[in-house]
């Protein structure tokens, strides 16, 4: 499928805007194929029904780009940049750091956003991945099914970083897959009641991190 | 395909055992990748017109000016300049390759002219012209675990060098259910390994390959490649943990077209979710693109070895990436795309990068919102862009002026 089939500035109705040039809010365009472009359609719409009903209406989200005419994902149009994601009444702002906030209320924001786009991509780059990404988030959906994989780092900061927000964990966040984490993850799928087969079934891992989700956008702990 | 060994010729066909193919990529420094041609006379170049309109002096140069490296007079033929009637840019050069497929780079060398890119089924594919008229496909047998692909391409020493990458990954199907596999299963996979790779050819059929995986870790590509006639230099980008993003640039140099040596970029060389994209040989030295998070970079060096950032370079493509670079005498030239709006964008500078105009290239086909650029070059003077247009691989070149 051609990389670039599809052109368009919203996603699931919501403004796609950028904030790198200026501060001036100016609208972007952003090429996918039509498959990615249904992805993050769905992800909208979880941004807008996952939160509390005093974050107010999805307003607009914020990228740094989608399609880039070289190698990797961005080149497919199967990938895209998270800047902001800005409600009526609360924010997400990865391009502020928002992963390392004074505010532990927005820290849990950036993992329920994070938990979020995990529903749909299998590659979610954050802060915790690598110092190239503290100021956004990365989504491409290469890697093939939605599970957890205990081999990729992305995936593996990811749950220590949730362990340590959501249930104290106390976890060094450093990428391995070991058996403190294992443990983490263990009772954090048994406190939202989901079956531990997230490593071979997209659907649990799914309800997963919808539940996960939920809680940290309303800054409760599992 | 037959399982036998030796490459058998007939009826304009190569064919090539699976094993073969993959002996390309699995050994490293010596390995042999040969190309299958696929089609042949799919498309022609049109015909040359009498009386076809020159560039304009200021904007093309004259063959013999062009940069060492460059080869000598285009092969691709004047073409008719359909929009001139209705007042349209009018290409020099133009040709639709086929019909599906993403061309990424081209380059001339005594063999003709070489255009590589992608088929629609993602494997690397060439398409090569010796005379200008008619042009032939090459397509490259993969496998599921080891698969190629290739971005650059420059002459060298009356060859093709190719760069890329060869990468293996390990698959494992997953049910949606978790419980019962089926035939709704889905591959999941790691990449294993990304190795930067440069191939070489004469005919465009049988390539040697050479791999660098121990120069440059897990993960790691070459994108471009140009040659200043004794210099080769490839550029392309080092990968994260998981092989998902780009994290630093890539330069590496030869003499030879075999010993290979890294450049040492610095703290500049950390590029954010990006790599080089692009590179060309000038007179006064040589010059490359970057793209990251925040748009592209123009680079300089005197020698292909000492890199350093083109002053201003970042402020004016912010927000932009860019696809392909090419130098005509004194003037620079990128290839570049926009996140507001949808058209390819093109830039000139005569102040070596320092400061940078907008231009307009005479091509009907890779301008608008149906364009896509791949790579920007200049062959014998003229500036030849690769790309698509409404999804169908084009090259065109033409003369570029600077807007007011």
């Amino acid at each position: 499928m051609p990389p670039t089939e599809s052109v368009y500035r919203t996603i699931g109705g919501i403004p796609l805007r950028y904030v790198r040039v200026s501060p001036t809010l100016t609208s972007v365009y952003v090429r996918s194929t039509y498959e990615f472009e249904d992805k993050l359609d769905s992800f909208s719409y979880n941004l807008a029904t996952a939160v509390p009903p005093w974050y107010g209406r999805l307003r607009w989200i914020a990228t740094a780009g989608a399609y880039v005419n070289k190698p990797g994902y961005h080149g497919l149009g199967r990938a895209f940049d998270l800047d902001v994601v800005r409600w009526r009444n609360a924010a997400c702002r990865p391009i502020r750091g928002h992963h390392r906030s004074q505010h532990l209320s927005q820290r849990r924001r950036y993992i329920g956003v994070d938990a979020l786009a995990r529903r749909w991509f299998k590659y979610v780059l954050d802060a915790w991945y690598n110092p190239a990404h503290r100021d956004h988030m990365h989504f491409d959906d290469g890697g093939g099914a939605l599970v957890f994989n205990t081999g990729y780092r992305s995936d593996t900061v990811f749950i220590q970083r949730a362990a340590n927000l959501m249930i104290g964990a106390g976890l060094v966040i450093d990428g391995l897959y070991g058996p403190l984490t294992d443990a983490a993850f263990h009772r954090m799928k048994n406190r939202v009641d989901v079956p531990h087969r997230v490593t071979t079934s997209p659907r649990v891992y799914r309800r997963f991190l919808w539940r996960l989700a939920v809680h940290a956008l309303r800054n409760r702990p599992l | 395909m037959p399982d036998g060994d030796a490459p058998q010729r007939g009826g304009g066909q190569v064919l090539l055992s699976r094993r073969q193919i993959l002996t390309g990529t699995s050994v490293g420094i010596g390995a042999t990748l040969l190309f299958h041609q696929a089609a042949r006379n799919r498309v022609e170049l049109p015909p040359p017109r009498p009386g076809a309109p020159s560039p304009p002096p200021e904007v093309a140069a004259a063959p013999d000016a062009a940069p060492p490296g460059s080869g000598g007079a285009a092969t691709a033929q004047a073409s008719p300049a359909p929009d001139a009637d209705r007042g349209g840019p009018s290409a020099v050069h133009r040709a639709q390759l086929s019909d599906s497929g993403q061309p990424r780079a081209v380059a001339r060398s005594d063999a003709g002219v070489l255009v590589m890119g992608m088929s629609a089924d993602g494997d690397p594919l060439g398409w090569l012209t010796e005379d200008g008229t008619q042009w032939v496909e090459h397509t490259l047998g993969t496998t599921e675990r080891q698969t190629a692909e290739v971005w650059g391409v420059a002459p060298y020493a009356g060859d093709f060098v190719a760069v890329g990458a060869t990468i293996e990954r390990a698959d494992r199907r997953i049910a949606e259910s978790g419980i019962v596999p089926g035939p709704d299963t889905r591959v999941t996979f790691v990449e294993r390994r990304r190795a930067p790779t440069v191939w070489r050819t004469s005919d465009c059929i049988e390539w040697s390959g050479q791999s660098f995986e121990h120069v440059v870790g897990p993960h790691a590509q070459l994108i471009a490649v140009a040659c200043d006639g004794s210099r080769l230099v490839a550029v392309g980008g080092t990968l994260d943990d998981d092989g998902a993003q780009g994290v630093r640039g890539l330069v590496l140099t030869s003499t030879d077209g075999v010993t290979w040596r890294r450049a040492d970029l610095g703290a500049a060389g950390v590029l954010t979710e990006g790599s080089f994209t692009a590179v060309a040989a000038g007179v006064d030295g040589w010059y490359a693109t970057s793209v990251d998070i925040d748009g592209g970079t123009v680079w300089r060096s005197p020698d292909g070895w000492r890199w350093s950032v083109v002053d201003r370079s970042t402020d004016a493509f912010r927000g932009f990436t860019l696809q392909g670079i090419g130098v005509d005498r004194d003037r620079i030239l990128v290839a570049g795309t926009g996140l507001f709006d949808t058209e390819p964008r093109y830039f000139v500078s005569r102040t070596a990068g320092r400061t940078w105009r907008r231009a307009t290239l005479d091509v009907s086909l890779l301008a608008g919102p149906d364009a896509l650029v791949g790579d920007l070059t200049v062959i014998s003077g003229d500036v030849v862009v690769v790309g698509t247009h409404r999804g169908a691989p084009v090259l065109e070149g033409g003369g570029l002026h600077a807007a007011d």
